[in-house]
């Protein structure tokens, strides 16, 4: 196991070195520092001398060789440097974009996770009747809808007809929840479909097993079968989609 | 019994929650921090964060203004042409000649330059700051101003350089100065903002007074002496800050900055003892019946407070300005069609509102530009230039104008914007206008009878380089392939990112190409520099080059407004309209919404921010934003509608269910 182990994170070092050469080359491809310079450059007409200086300030007069050595060095210290637009640290970004973007995706997380369980388990439990195939064409409905769609019909919904949400802005503190509620309502309705879809493929597995049968025979109630003896049953595949 | 009651249990849960969700307390669509709009505050959106506040370095962020006045400024209200006038300045700049030698091949020559004085309003003070003694801002003198044009100097402004290329062909010394900073930047040292520039003088008997010596006349120094790059800079704020002086700014404006949380807004705060700014008494004619003159000879600024919430996206944006959370807006294609009802026209819906609308035209040229080095659309043959008039004379720019720009624009007929000295209304471009018989008979002349290519015998084809990558790029290339085609020639497309096609332009490498060039300050003469030969490689994409012109040019330049320049401008005129290095497509035009609450908007074509003359009625506001934002009760009867019957049909079948495994006995299947 050791020697496996070991043997992984070998092969991990020339792999990494890999991708990061790809990712170099490919960016200097895509778009050569003397493009960036023009791009960057807030002057009219930048000249060769000011191109010239911004490579210099900007480190990309150096061979690619050196400009590679130091990208991998400090990516390997988790250094990215500063932004050759702002100057600003992209540490420090990373470190201002963090707070808000784990709140909303936690609460997308969160709200995402307890509805589709929740309704997943009502179209299992209602797989004979008329309710699952509309519960299932919903779904797909909301599954075909484009993304910027939702969000679009979102901020007109809540903010601009129910007027319970701002459309747009953030404020840290006590009035956080404020600004990320409704973010994090359309990013679960954007995915909540194909969540439904699957948990409810999970859910409906379960019910067919044994356990369940013998549950019903010894006349346990169905709601104690549905959340106890299905649902523990099938978080294990439920958690591993989510998470 | 029981199921029923289960029914009911459901119905009465999922009608609590959508009464829950109607009343949820404190559920509002207001995005500012309570109360804060009944204030004097102005609500204003940019689409990105700047890339920098140092003044030094050059960026379109006109918030900068607010923060970093200069010795002049631009008078709010006047127009056609625009006036200059004193911002931080005690008195107009005296200029007077300036006798100097230098010494070439041992020879002595003798020239006449000029020496201008400034002399800075005393009692003037920068804002407060930890970077002064006692964290008080200190009183702005005359060596602030010269340690902000050192800065010019400095190699590692990589952003900037707007001002540099004016100094070091101007200013006595600069140009030294600058190689100096450059060879301590070779050896990794910093810029030494310390050391003499001979054309930097404080006068030694009065702190507030500075001279710069000029090689040679140069007029335009009054404008930039109006613009944010010569603003006066505490060197105590660059020396404890540095490189974070880009985002740490200490200014001596009307305002200073509250709050800049990246990404998210800039809140700029009324200075206590800002210098003494009054809004201006006098305007253009129809001013007075506008009501831009009710605030004539207040003191300014006019808001408490500026709020520049960063939106990146423009329909979120649009939709704060419907729910009055903004208090103007500038009309774009995306917005014009529930904005407006037609040119300078608002919609039923605006109106409603009492919102008003005001249109300027900017100070800016869109064009087609040739590259005059190349084989085919190059050149100053005049079957070369024919073939240029000729595609000129296809062009029909109130079409673009229409179909584009929904009627937003003014056609051009030369490079210069209205407003600006060079520009006259009564010219008419002999090459500009739709006349395709005229065209055809020129591209005749040119040798390409009927459009094609006499060598082939297929039409003449022509390449476009463009970044018309979105749909409205498409559809806008559509349309002028189609009014360049009416000639039977052909024109291709190549199509490329933006910073490939500003590469290529730069190297040469294209045929036509588009340019769009705006004003910095009020000068035709900006424009004109975009086909001297100097300028290749820089401004002069078209890399036009005529050595009259270039003569005409040098002396334009270095004098003052006035018959005698005019007529140079105009035969200036004469040249490039003739050889036709440029097609003159429009001028753009600011079409500006505001709310009634927002006093005295009047749109500039400068690239200038005037928020401090603007004026906020805060009750008026907040009595409008109640008025629009009130939660409105249907959609929610709706939704819980909408809830209520998609629940129905759910209980009736758990209800099913349960009775269908009660009637089996022990439930067994």
């Amino acid at each position: 196991m050791v020697r496996y182990a070991v043997r992984r994170v070998l092969w991990a070092i020339p792999i990494l070195i890999g991708v990061c050469l790809l990712t170099f080359l490919l960016f200097y491809t895509a778009v050569s520092p003397q493009q960036m310079a023009r791009t960057h450059i807030g002057t009219k007409a930048p000249t060769d001398a000011q191109i010239a200086t911004w490579l210099k300030v900007h480190g990309y007069d150096k061979p690619l060789s050196a400009q590679f050595k130091k990208h991998v060095s400090e990516l390997l210290l988790f250094r990215f440097g500063v932004s050759d637009s702002t100057g600003e640290s992209i540490n420090d970004r990373l470190l201002q974009g963090v707070g808000p973007s784990a709140l909303v995706a936690s609460l997308v997380f969160v709200i995402t996770l307890v509805i589709a369980i929740l309704t997943a388990l009502l179209l299992a439990w209602l797989r004979e009747t008329a309710v699952d195939p509309l519960g299932v064409l919903v779904c797909i409905v909301l599954m075909s809808v484009p993304y910027v769609v939702v969000i679009m019909s979102g901020q007109f919904m809540f903010g601009k007809m129910l007027r319970w949400f701002p459309i747009t802005g953030y404020q840290p503190g006590a009035g956080v929840f404020r600004f990320t509620i409704l973010p994090a309502i359309i990013g679960s309705i954007g995915g909540i479909g194909s969540a439904i879809r699957f948990y409810r493929s999970v859910v409906l597995e379960e019910l067919g097993q044994d356990y369940i049968r013998a549950a019903r025979a010894r006349g346990v109630p169905e709601r104690r079968i549905m959340l106890i003896h299905c649902l523990r049953n099938a978080s294990v595949p439920i958690l591993t989609n989510a998470v | 019994m029981r199921h029923s009651h289960t029914t009911l249990n459901l119905c009465s849960r999922l009608a609590l929650v959508v009464g829950a969700a109607i009343t949820l307390p404190g559920c509002n669509n207001v995005p500012h921090p309570a109360g804060q709009s009944a204030g004097n505050v102005l609500y204003r959106s940019i689409r990105a964060e700047p890339k920098t506040m140092d003044p030094s370095e050059s960026t379109i962020m006109s918030i900068l203004d607010m923060i970093y006045p200069s010795y002049y400024q631009f008078n709010y209200l006047k127009r056609n042409p625009y006036v200059i006038e004193l911002a931080l300045g005690d008195r107009e700049a005296i200029v007077k000649p300036y006798p100097y030698n230098s010494v070439a091949d041992g020879t002595l020559i003798k020239h006449v330059g000029e020496k201008w004085s400034f002399r800075v309003k005393p009692g003037i003070y920068f804002q407060d700051d930890p970077c002064f003694p006692g964290g008080k801002g200190r009183e702005v003198v005359a060596a602030d101003f010269l340690f902000s044009l050192r800065r010019a100097a400095d190699p590692s402004f990589s952003q900037s350089d707007f001002i540099t290329p004016y100094l070091e062909t101007k200013v006595l010394g600069f140009k030294a100065y600058e190689d100096f900073n450059q060879k301590r930047s070779d050896k990794h040292l910093p810029a030494d903002y310390t050391r003499a520039v001979e054309g930097f003088r404080v006068d030694p008997n009065d702190k507030y007074t500075f001279n710069i010596l000029l090689n040679a006349p140069f007029p335009i120094l009054k404008d930039l002496f109006a613009m944010r790059y010569t603003t006066p800079i505490a060197h105590e704020a660059v020396e404890k800050y540095g490189k974070e002086f880009a985002r740490h700014p200490v200014g001596c404006g009307l305002y200073e900055v509250e709050e800049f949380a990246r990404r998210q807004r800039i809140v700029l705060r009324k200075r206590k003892n800002h210098y003494p700014a009054f809004y201006p008494t006098e305007g253009e004619p129809a001013d007075r019946a506008a009501g831009l003159l009710r605030d004539a000879g207040k003191s300014l600024p006019g808001t408490d407070k500026i709020v520049y919430n960063i939106i990146r996206e423009e329909i979120s944006d649009w939709n704060l300005f419907q729910q009055a959370y903004k208090d103007g807006w500038i009309v774009s294609q995306s917005t014009f069609k529930q904005a407006m009802s037609g040119p300078g026209q608002l919609s039923d819906a605006m109106r409603e509102r009492h919102a008003t609308i005001n249109r300027d035209i900017r100070a800016n040229i869109v064009s087609f530009m040739f590259n005059m080095k190349d084989p085919l659309v190059g050149g100053y043959a005049p079957e070369k230039r024919k073939l240029r008039q000729a595609l000129s004379l296809a062009i029909d720019s109130q079409e673009i104008i229409n179909l584009n720009n929904l009627g937003i624009g003014k056609p051009a007929q030369y490079v210069i914007p209205p407003g600006l000295p060079g520009y006259d209304e009564r010219f008419i471009n002999p090459y500009h206008g739709k006349n395709i018989a005229r065209a055809k008979a020129l591209l005749a002349e040119a040798g390409y009878t009927n459009g094609k290519d006499p060598s082939t015998g297929e039409p003449l084809t022509i390449a476009w380089d463009n970044d018309a990558t979105d749909a409205a790029g498409r559809m806008y290339f559509a349309l002028v392939k189609r009014q360049w085609e009416a000639l039977g020639i052909h024109i291709v497309a190549r199509t490329w990112r933006s910073s490939v096609l500003i590469d290529h332009i730069a190297k040469g490498d294209y045929q036509i190409a588009e340019l769009l060039w705006i004003a910095d300050y009020p000068d035709g003469e900006e424009f004109l520099q975009l086909f001297c030969s100097f300028n290749i490689g820089g401004p002069n994409r078209t890399r036009f080059s005529n050595p009259e012109f270039d003569k005409l040019y040098d002396r334009m330049a270095s004098m003052p407004l006035g018959a005698e320049r005019t007529a140079i401008m105009n035969r200036m005129r004469e040249i490039v309209v003739e050889d036709c290095p440029m097609i003159y497509v429009k001028h753009d035009e600011n079409q500006i919404i505001s709310y009634p609450w927002l006093k005295n908007a009047k749109p500039m074509g400068l690239d200038i921010d005037n928020t401090k003359y603007l004026r906020i009625d805060g009750d008026e506001r907040i009595a409008a934003q109640a008025k629009l934002n009130s939660p409105l009760l249907w959609p929610a009867i709706m939704l819980g509608g909408f809830g209520l019957t998609a629940a129905t049909p759910i209980a009736l079948a758990a209800r099913a269910k349960s009775r269908r495994k009660l009637r089996r006995p022990g439930g067994a299947r």
